[in-house]
Order: structure tokens, then C-alpha cells, then sequence
């Protein structure tokens, strides 16, 4: 039997972890044991000064960004906009791998085949510039580069958990589909903001060419027969955790259910449902 | 106010906890990035935040 102390102890790192990172359902499990059988319950300025910590990370850097640097940016901006093949393209919805940027590098290279319009490549660009001078202001040592997490979804997500007051969260559940046997992850959305991002680890690589992911989101006030259509995306590297922002073609009143289906590389408007891989229901 | 209490953290503490909130990053992701081992890292961030709490306890007015 674990003694009393121990057990607070193991308590106060699981209320630390949850605010933080987050808890695996192991780890949920225990807080949950822990807490019952201690009589105690989560401490709130925990709470608080994890808020507070967000905040800090919405604060803009109090150093302006290199005159040299903006200048660049705004001359490749206008590059690219003045390129006669510049026309916006529309993206693939899968997750965006940017280099981790050190304040005075120089600006991304866009990756050959990245198919992307010039608006978002400066945007892109631009928020890799604006996290790498948060990461060097706040580190204050540059980062390593090449990483190859992908920072902008994760950051965009954040900031929408930070940033909107009605977020909900929910976990996926796999279904029997044999794509799904090792996925786990989760899902935000925020029906004010029509926003969110969806998580996912484990789920099996998919082959672009021959099949891709897609998001329905069912909405309580439009025929279920019809679901939202949340975006097709792709899974490159099952075991990396991947962040896919969620990219719903209709306003979404009140959803009900989440769900993933495996369809045709352009997606379908109708899905036949045949193969559902994840599902999130909404707890009303 | 929250950004001052965070630069008074230790360097190692204050670089952890921003990978966690504002890159999103998992304990595991962290020590793989930082190449630190995954008990480090969990005991920087959960030292951090509450050094971070303490801080903003301690501030003029209360931030908590």
C-alpha cells in the first residue's frame, strides 16, 4: 500500500501533467483512484497558473522584428505575388510540417511540390518567423532546427484552446476498421469560432493516390443523413502525433458526432459509411 | 505580468513549459527535441509550473 504522502505526491504530478500536457487515460484512471481514495480534489491556482501560463504565450515578443528580417519577407511576399502563375492553389488538409526557425534566420524555403498560394506561404513564413523569435526571446538560446514536428497546426491549436471560451474536447474511439486498430488522439472544436484541430497518433499511413481520410461532423440541426463535410486529410507517419486543423465547408450549429471515414483520394460529398475509423460523440 | 514570472524561471524549466503550451508537445516529444531524458523533462515541467504559480503568487495585486 502506497503511503499517504506518496499518494499526494503522485497527485500533485498528475494535476501538473493534465494541465500541461495532458493525461493518457492510464494516467486519468489514476488521478481518478487517487483522488478517491485521498478525499482530495484537484487544486486550482494549479489550474490558474497553467492559464496563465497560455496568456504568456499569446503576449506579442516585445522585440520587434528585425527591420532586415520584415524587409525580406515583405520583398519575397511580393515576389511570389507578382509571380504570374501565383494564384492561390487550394491546399491539401493534411497537417503542416514547418522548419523550427531561429529569429534571424532567413525566411523558409517553400519545399519543391509544396502546393501551396503565396498568401499562405507568406503566412506560413510568417508564423515561422514570429515562433522562432518567441522560442529565441524566451529560451534564450536558439532552438535547434529540423525538427520535424509540425508547429503550426499545434500552435494554431493552442492558441484556439487559449484563445476561445467554448472549446470542447473530445477523445476519439476506434471502430473495428483495421486502419484504426492503433489510433488514439482527440479533437477540439470551437462552435463560435467554426474552428478546431483533431489529433491523431497511430492511425495507419494512408496512400494519397489511392485513398485518404475525411472528416464528418454531424450536426444536430441539419439532416444526419447529410453530415458536414470537415476536410480530407492524409497520414504520413502513423507513429508521429499529428495535428490536422479541421476544415468544415459548412457553418456547424450544434454538433453531435465526429467522425472519420477512409474514401476516394478527392473525398466524396456523400459518404457511404462503408469504412469508419473514428468516431467522437459530444456529451450533451 | 504572466511573461515577466516565466523569464525569472530557470532556463531549462521556462524552455519546457513552452514546448508543452504554446508548441503542444508532449512530455515524450519534448525529451526527444531537447534530447533530455523523459524524467527530466517531466520534472522540469511540473518544477516549472509550480515555481510559476509561486511567482505569480508573489506578485504585486496576486495574479492568482
Amino acid at each position: 500500500m502506497t503511503d499517504v504522502p506518496d499518494r499526494h505526491a503522485r497527485l500533485v504530478e498528475l494535476w501538473l501533467d493534465d494541465q500541461l500536457v495532458g493525461l493518457s487515460p492510464e494516467d486519468a484512471e489514476q488521478r481518478a483512484a487517487l483522488e478517491h481514495a485521498t478525499g482530495i480534489e484537484a487544486d486550482p491556482s494549479l489550474e490558474r497558473a497553467a492559464a496563465a501560463l497560455h496568456l504568456a504565450m499569446l503576449e506579442p515578443p516585445p522585440e520587434v522584428m528585425p527591420e532586415a528580417l520584415q524587409e525580406k519577407i515583405v520583398a519575397a511576399f511580393s515576389e511570389k505575388a507578382a509571380e504570374p502563375d501565383a494564384a492561390p492553389v487550394e491546399p491539401r488538409s493534411q497537417a503542416v510540417v514547418i522548419p523550427w526557425m531561429p529569429a534571424q534566420a532567413e525566411p523558409a524555403e517553400v519545399p519543391s511540390g509544396f502546393a501551396i498560394g503565396w498568401g499562405r506561404w507568406a503566412a506560413t513564413v510568417l508564423i515561422a518567423v514570429l515562433v522562432g523569435a518567441l522560442g529565441t526571446r524566451l529560451f534564450g538560446v536558439e532552438p535547434s532546427q529540423n525538427t520535424t514536428i509540425d508547429l503550426a497546426p499545434r500552435a494554431a491549436r493552442q492558441a484556439l484552446l487559449a484563445d476561445a471560451k467554448d472549446v470542447i474536447r473530445l477523445e476519439w474511439k476506434t471502430t473495428d476498421n483495421a486502419q484504426a486498430q492503433a489510433a488514439s488522439g482527440d479533437l477540439v472544436w470551437s462552435p463560435s469560432k467554426q474552428r478546431g484541430f483533431m489529433r491523431f497518433r497511430g492511425l495507419a499511413k494512408n496512400v494519397p493516390e489511392k485513398s485518404r481520410y475525411q472528416l464528418w461532423i454531424f450536426d444536430q440541426k441539419r439532416d444526419e443523413r447529410y453530415p458536414v463535410d470537415g476536410g480530407v486529410f492524409d497520414i504520413a507517419e502513423p507513429t508521429n502525433e499529428i495535428v490536422v486543423p479541421i476544415d468544415a465547408k459548412l457553418p456547424v450549429t450544434t454538433a453531435s458526432l465526429f467522425a472519420v471515414t477512409v474514401e476516394p483520394p478527392k473525398g466524396v460529398v456523400v459518404s457511404d459509411r462503408e469504412q469508419i475509423v473514428l468516431t467522437a460523440k459530444v456529451k450533451n | 505580468m504572466a511573461c515577466r514570472a516565466l523569464a525569472q524561471l530557470p532556463q531549462e524549466e521556462r524552455r519546457v513549459l513552452v514546448l508543452a503550451s504554446y508548441y503542444g508537445l508532449t512530455h515524450q516529444e519534448i525529451a526527444r527535441e531537447t534530447d533530455q531524458p523523459l524524467g527530466t523533462v517531466k520534472t522540469r515541467a511540473r518544477r516549472g509550473l509550480l515555481r510559476l504559480r509561486a511567482l505569480l503568487e508573489q506578485a504585486p495585486g496576486g495574479a492568482l
